[in-house]
């Protein structure tokens, strides 16, 4: 496993192909242990998460520890690719109409409330890129993988200020993007 | 309606930049100036200085936990290897509940066919106390064999951690369905019920107390058998909550309100009485079709003996009820006979139980068996009313401690995984077992205990189960440390057992202070050289790996193997481990060809010793191929590659993640090297896969659509290959977006499948939007650009423009030296090639053409398979070189 990130760093994407199953799977697994419940709500605590994952899947033989930029920029790709694809399906599942309002100032969302929030966002997600890839970039780390902003910065291969900047921007056109995105038949 | 807009996002961005910092006075004033001459601009200007002002909420946390429901749903699918767990196959989902999920199973092997139901309990599985007492369950319930009881078939713990219990599958009704559907008799119903009791009463005598019985546990079968579902396992989940109190169940309570007895709700001690309790609601409900009213047990809706019976159930007190599910079961045959039945008026129930408990052995016997099933402070309770000549027996066991410890350990060498099959479920069963008997039997000798625990550290870690190798050599690291007068090797050697799997788990701080504790200790009391030493060495140097202090590491593992070498010689399995490890650090320190001799010599060793099929060995293969690939002998990992897939499906691991490694990097390899007839076999194998487990539009199929056109394309089936490498980028924009680097990527080969195909106008777009959409990513630094940048090259001098094609050769070819340094791959002979292609039409200086084109000639000759198109075409280039710098 360790080998093929090794293999991928070098922008080699044969080995992406085995690489991104390998880590969906471990992601899953990891991503349940870290489920907790405090109070009575569900949270999952993500930094400990990308730690974990970071340790678990690079297993320390072959890599060199600039390669960890990589691994966060294919770890924000393969979360965003997880958690869409769980809000898919949730949704395809889901008795009754089609997509609800997204409210962003709601943070306790039911399950398929939880889904839609996520669907409006990957969308609107594609579409910051036509202003800036950049842009999409830092909202996938941040937001999507949960990424903080150093690990952001390693991932995107900038400075910690230039993802603040980014970022402001980008959570910026993002509510307007959904706005939009509501108002979309 | 939008407020911005992409095209003049630009200007947007450079008034923003400026304004943000800008104190409010400025920003009004440039903002009105910035209006009247540009409204639109400055509402967009104005609108995203608004919008930072404040965020929404969703968007200051993060995805995953706004969406931690949606991940736990996914949570409760179980994870498992190529649709199986353990030798199960998963069906359908046939029911959740607080304690987890429910899924019909088949038999995954050919032996015989059998249908299951499996439970997979929802807690992480970390907890070493919880797992352990886990094993313990299940051996006493796979004892447990009844007609009328749901066997329980098999058990353990899926690759997601969750253990798991499979169940014999029943298809039937709840009894009180039944009896209701089928209008059943009173005694009809109690002949079912004495049934019941009967299969109650034989699990009591394995001391297995069931804790939820109630109609939907007992279901009735079509041809009218009685079976018993869910022994035991409501008591798994009480361990659960005891020990982990942040783990609540999410379906509330397990216990089902009407059926449990006084006791269990005051979570005082549960006993059989607690089960004679809850066959008594149920024959009131069956009798009279409600359960009784709470508290006061009275049982006015029934009339005669059975009220007495069913009153005889339901006491308050425990004790009062009846001993055993069979005199229940007794005195209701009795009831049913018309003969005078034992709950009568008269106390004589409680003379004999007053009887019992005069003799104290059976009874305290038997009790503490009972309760230590139920652990912790019960257990000492009764402990301490053990009578003085069962301490007594403690200590003699203990005497005959050297030939336990010989024996335990035998047990435990015979388990260990290189002999062995790694899944081997006796294995288990004889640790759990082990672990058992140290804790009864060996009480009062915890020296042999510490050494006992040190071995089944070893076994457990060996087996891959880490917090339980954890947990065991904690606890004898903690005795070891407990006794002032402990010898210091032992206590050297408590530490190094802890330290493995801490480092397995990632607590590297702890794993450094043990192991620098250990290796200090050998030091002082052992003379170099010595096997205790080199252990310590090489445990300190995987401390330093996972620390990043690769020099520092490579110099202890290279102690430890001078070390090992000097005391067994050059062929000893512990010899080869170190040449394993060397190899890893030779491998990051860059030193891949001394990396991969070393890897080539732990190998060698072993197969010496194990034989070429040793389990670990797909993985070594894997390694191999690795190595040789990064220093581009395309040849050599292909042939790895092929040993290790041959030898993974000899192993039966042909499925196994090792394997799939292997497959993938084979197809890779073959296509590096023009192999594309035989690449096709493997890929196409691994796209069915992809869309089989991900479906047809993941990322990963998308992966696997683009590597098999690359394949396709490359033989020459351009229409083929065309039509994988587009849904492959279909895939890839449809889950990442159209403007992700690697989406651009996958733009890039449908480009050069283009370029192959003839049509060049739109490959020119394709590549050049493809170079854009790289760079603007990702660090830009990658091969693939340089691939795409090539392709682009190959374009433009097929256009005639050898200019912009050197230019993107001479970019392409600083990229890949940047990572390849002076190592010679395929791909910058490639670009060395064209480069020299372009240097003679340009007219530029043609003997460094010359030598561009001959060593590419040289590299491509080493790497491609015979007749591969490149390696043609290289060939040719460099003849027209030959023939201009005459």
């Amino acid at each position: 496993m360790t080998r093929l990130l090794r293999a991928w760093s070098d922008g080699d994407d044969g080995a992406f192909d085995a690489l991104v199953p390998l880590v969906y799977d471990d992601l899953r697994r990891i991503a349940r242990q870290h489920l907790r419940r405090r109070g009575g709500a569900l949270t999952l605590d993500t930094t400990a998460l990308v730690h974990e994952a970071w340790l678990r899947l690079v297993d320390h033989d072959r890599v060199e520890w600039e390669d960890r930029g990589h691994f966060l920029a294919v770890y924000s790709v393969v979360t965003r690719n997880l958690l869409v694809d769980l809000a898919r399906r949730r949704a395809a599942n889901k008795r009754g109409g089609g997509r609800k309002r997204v409210d962003l100032d709601r943070i306790e969302l039911s399950v398929d409330e939880q889904a839609d929030l996520i669907l409006a966002l990957d969308s609107a997600l594609q579409r910051l890129g036509d202003f800036d890839p950049r842009l999409a970039r830092v909202v996938e780390c941040r937001f999507f993988a949960g990424l903080t902003e150093d690990e952001t910065a390693r991932a995107m291969d900038c400075t910690e200020r230039t993802v603040r900047r980014y970022w402001v921007k980008a959570r910026a056109l993002l509510q307007d993007l959904l706005e939009d995105e509501e108002s979309r038949p | 309606m939008n407020r911005f807009d992409p095209t003049r996002w630009p200007e947007v961005e450079t008034h923003f930049d400026r304004l943000c910092d800008a104190s409010p006075d400025e920003r009004r004033t440039s903002l009105a100036a910035l209006r009247a001459r540009d409204a639109e601009l400055a509402h967009q200007v104005e609108g995203l200085l608004e919008a930072t002002e404040t965020t929404a909420r969703a968007l200051e946390a993060n995805a995953p936990g706004l969406a931690a429901d949606l991940v736990a749903d996914e949570a409760e699918e179980p994870a498992t290897e190529a649709g199986r767990i353990g030798r199960w196959r998963l069906g359908e989902r046939l029911g959740a509940g607080g304690m987890g999920v429910v899924h019909r199973v088949e038999r995954a092997d050919a032996a015989f066919e059998q249908t299951g139901a499996m439970k997979l309990l929802r807690w992480t599985g970390d907890d070493p106390v919880l797992l352990e007492r886990f094993r313990q369950e299940r051996r006493i319930l796979a004892s447990l064999e009844h007609p009328n009881v749901a066997r329980l078939l098999d058990g353990g713990i899926a690759p997601d951690g969750r253990p798991f219990l499979v169940m014999e599958y029943v298809e039937g009704r709840p009894i009180t369905d039944h009896c209701r559907d089928e209008e059943l008799s009173a005694p009809a119903c109690l002949d079912l019920v004495r049934a019941v009791c009967d299969a109650v009463d034989a699990a009591h005598r394995r001391l297995v107390v069931h804790r939820d019985l109630k109609p939907a546990n007992i279901l009735v079968t079509d041809d009218g058998t009685v079976k018993l579902l869910d022994f035991g396992v409501a008591k798994l989940l009480d361990d659960a909550v005891e020990v982990n109190s942040e783990l609540t169940m999410a379906g509330g309570s397990p216990l089902t309100p009407s059926y449990a007895a006084p006791e269990q709700k005051q979570a005082a001690p549960v006993t059989t009485a607690s089960d004679v309790y809850a066959l008594g609601v149920l024959i009131h409900e069956l009798v009279t079709g409600t359960v009784p009213s709470r508290g006061d047990g009275s049982v006015a809706s029934i009339s005669g003996d059975l009220a007495l019976v069913v009153a005889r159930c339901l006491h308050e007190d425990p004790e009062r009820r009846y001993a055993s599910a069979h005199e229940l079961s007794e005195d209701l045959r009795r009831a049913l006979q018309g003969r005078p039945v034992e709950a009568g008026p008269d106390s004589a129930i409680y003379r004999f139980r007053r009887l019992v408990s005069r003799n104290r052995a059976t009874a305290a016997a038997s009790a503490l068996a009972l309760l230590t099933l139920f652990g912790g402070l019960a257990a000492t309770t009764v402990q301490s009313r053990i009578a003085a000549h069962e301490r007594d027996l403690a200590r003699a066991e203990a005497r005959r401690a050297q030939s336990v410890t010989e024996f335990l350990a035998e047990i435990f060498h015979s388990s260990d995984p290189l002999r062995a099959d790694a899944s081997n479920p006796t294995a288990r069963a004889l640790l759990a077992r082990g672990v058992e008997r140290i804790e009864t039997e060996l009480a009062d000798a915890p020296a042999l205990r510490a050494d006992i625990l040190s071995a089944i550290s070893h076994s457990y870690f060996n087996l891959g189960q880490i917090e339980q190798a954890l947990d065991t050599a904690e606890a004898a690291l903690a005795i070891r440390e407990a006794d002032p007068t402990t010898d210091p090797l032992d206590l050297a050697r408590a530490l190094f057992d802890v330290v493995s799997p801490l480092s397995t788990r990632g607590s590297v701080e702890r794993a450094d202070s043990l192991a620098t504790r250990s290796l200090a200790l050998r030091r002082a009391h052992l003379e170099a050289p010595h096997e205790e030493i080199a252990q310590s060495v090489s445990a300190l140097g995987g401390v330093r790996h996972d620390q990043g202090r690769i020099d520092e590491a490579h110099a202890l593992y290279r102690e430890a193997l001078d070390m090992r070498r000097t005391l067994w010689g050059e062929a000893h399995e512990k010899v080869a481990l170190s040449w394993n490890n060397l190899a890893s650090t030779l491998g990051r320190l860059g030193r891949h060809e001394e990396a991969e001799r070393a890897q080539q010599r732990a190998d060698e060793i072993w197969v010496d010793l194990f034989g070429p099929r040793y389990p670990s060995r797909v993985q070594v293969l894997n390694n191999l191929a690795l190595s040789a690939s990064i220093r581009h002998d395309l040849p050599a990992a292909e042939t790895y590659l092929r040993e290790a897939i041959g030898l993974a499906e000899e192993l039966g691991l042909g499925e196994g993640a090792a394997a799939a490694n292997a497959r993938n990097s084979l197809g890779k390899v073959l296509i590096d090297r023009g192999a594309y007839d035989q690449a096709l076999g493997v890929l196409r194998r691994s796209l069915r896969d992809n869309v089989e487990t991900t479906g047809p539009s993941s990322l990963q199929t998308g992966a696997a659509h683009l590597t098999l056109g690359q394949a396709l394309v490359g033989r020459g089936d351009v229409t083929a290959g065309l039509d994988h490498l587009r849904r492959g980028h279909g895939a890839f924009e449809l889950s990442l977006g159209p403007d992700h680097p690697f989406t651009a990527a996958a733009v890039g080969l449908v480009g050069w499948g283009e370029l192959r195909g003839g049509s060049l106008d739109s490959a020119a777009v394709r590549l050049e939007a493809s170079i854009r959409g790289q760079r603007a990513g990702l660090p830009a630094t990658t091969r693939r650009l340089g691939r795409t940048l090539t392709d682009a090259a190959e374009l433009r001098i097929r256009m005639g423009d050898h200019a912009a094609a050197d230019r993107h050769l001479s970019e392409a070819d600083s990229l890949l030296r940047a990572r390849d340094e002076e190592l010679a791959s395929w791909e910058r002979a490639r670009i060395h090639s064209l480069r020299a292609e372009c240097f003679l039409e340009l007219g530029r200086d043609p003997h460094r053409a010359l030598g561009w084109a001959e060593s590419a000639v040289e590299v491509l000759e080493r790497v491609r398979v015979p007749g591969d198109d490149l390696l043609r075409a290289a060939k040719a280039r460099a003849e027209r070189a030959r023939a201009r710098s005459r």
